[in-house]
């Protein structure tokens, strides 16, 4: 569950990062901490998408 | 027979044209009946209503009427007619003047709901500021839906198609019948216990009979408390329920549910690879500004020739102390000849100088100079310093 949960969390650091690293004057530092941050996040991203597969359930009522 | 007890063909007609008309209980009256003989004309449509003791009454239904129609009549269809009955004089004609048609069994139902949808209206069960903004990332989506049904099998599809990230939580119902209000009902309270994102309730099309279900009240106000946000796919795009008023969101089909619920994988991977160019591309740019700047750095004069910015300051020293010292010089031979001719002023006045040229001077025994007669005595010692030596004399005499 809470992996799901994190898939929105990091697509949003990751447009927080993207935003940052085009739009803002960062030291070479920054901006290599940022782009290696955002590339990892991007890579976690992939994977759960890959592996994903849709669990189904039927909730019948208890007769 | 005398020519006032009787009445013309038109007068009698006009008589009953006129007695009609002003019958209010022949204004405004529905009238159930079978169409048949349906014809069209330019003006309008001509047809019969028959009932089952085969009674006919003739009716017109003006084209502009027809227009406003909730259906397309057709012989054999058993309607309620609104209308009024009128004469034609010129035939000695009575007929149905109808304003509109409705099915029959649908009016009294249709009029019942109309005034239900009124009153949850009023309540505010429909309200747009009721409605939940519906999650853009959910974990897991409940769907409401007959068992093995068509649209379970499409939202299950279309759903774990575009996320299957999501994990799905199936309630069957019935949908339709008598016990379907109460086991959707029942569904509903189900998917409310558990931990879903999203609920979906969904049904393809079918006739209004159908697709009463999701018009029952019990249902509806259910819907309106429940804090799941919630996304109606009753019948078609034409088929509004009171569940789709109440619904957070409403759309025709569950396609479009399993749309409207999840974000599309697709978009997300084309977002991700925008993300991945996007980092490189600013990354790049950026390496190759700080590059430039250090270029350009290095290129000026500073780090190219370090010591031309010395020799500037250097010739500068150069020239300061050149100046120091040609002023300095300068003071020197001023002083020099300040001295020089100090010093020859000086010698002019040495005494020393005069008696080297031949004067003497004179003294008296204490060494005073003697200037005048007047210092002097007959008798007293005088010193005389000369050139060469000092002579010692006695004075003898004074004038």
């Amino acid at each position: 569950m809470e992996k799901k949960q994190a898939f929105e969390e990091k697509l949003t650091r990751l447009n927080e990062i993207v935003e940052k690293v085009e739009n803002t004057t960062l030291s070479l530092e920054d901006a290599m901490k940022l782009y290696e941050e955002g590339n990892s996040l991007i890579k976690d991203l992939q994977k759960s998408l890959d592996e994903a597969e849709t669990k189904i359930q039927v909730i019948k009522d208890k007769q | 027979m005398e020519q006032n007890k009787y009445f013309s063909v038109t007068a009698l007609n006009t008589l009953i044209k006129s007695k009609i008309d002003g019958d209010e209980e022949l204004h405004n009256v529905y009238v159930k009946g079978e169409i048949s003989n349906w014809k069209s004309y330019n003006s309008g449509f001509f047809f019969d209503l028959v009932d089952e003791k085969k009674s006919v009454i003739p009716c017109i239904l003006w084209g502009d009427n027809y227009l406003y129609l909730p259906f397309e009549p057709k012989n054999g269809d058993e309607v309620i007619a609104l209308g009024s009955v009128s004469v034609y004089v010129g035939r000695g004609r009575y007929n149905f003047t109808v304003k509109t048609l409705e099915k029959f069994g649908q009016g009294a139902a249709l009029l019942a709901l109309e005034a239900l949808k009124k009153k949850l209206q009023a309540e505010g069960l429909f309200d747009i500021s009721h409605k939940k903004p519906i999650p853009e990332f959910p974990k897991s989506i409940g769907l409401i839906v007959g068992d093995k049904s068509a649209a379970e099998a499409d939202l299950i599809k279309n759903i774990s198609r575009r996320w299957p990230l999501c994990e799905i939580l199936v309630f069957p119902s019935l949908v339709q019948g008598k016990d379907a209000p109460k086991e959707l009902l029942k569904a509903l309270r189900r998917a409310e216990t558990t931990e879903i994102d999203i609920l979906i309730i969904a049904r393809g099309g079918g006739s209004n009979e159908d697709l009463s279900a999701f018009n029952d009240e019990a249902l509806t106000r259910e819907l309106y408390a429940c804090t799941i946000p919630c996304i109606s796919a009753v019948g078609h795009e034409i088929d509004t329920t009171l569940i789709d008023y109440v619904s957070d969101l409403r759309v025709s089909t569950p396609t479009g549910a399993a749309e409207a619920a999840t974000p599309d994988q697709q978009e997300i991977r084309a977002i991700l690879l925008g993300s991945e160019d996007a980092l490189n591309t600013a990354m790049k740019n950026l390496l190759s500004k700080k590059r430039d700047q250090l270029n350009s750095l290095s290129a000026r004069p500073f780090f190219k020739n370090p010591s031309s910015n010395y020799a500037k300051a250097k010739e500068e020293v150069q020239q300061l102390s050149k100046r120091l010292e040609m002023s300095l010089g300068h003071l020197f031979e001023m002083s020099r000849n300040q001295v020089h001719s100090l010093s020859s002023r000086l010698d002019a006045l040495n005494p020393r100088n005069v008696i080297n040229r031949g004067y003497s001077m004179t003294t008296d025994e204490r060494g005073n100079i003697v200037t005048s007669v007047k210092q002097i005595a007959e008798g007293d010692t005088l010193k005389s310093v000369l050139k060469d030596g000092t002579i010692t004399s006695k004075v003898t005499s004074k004038e």
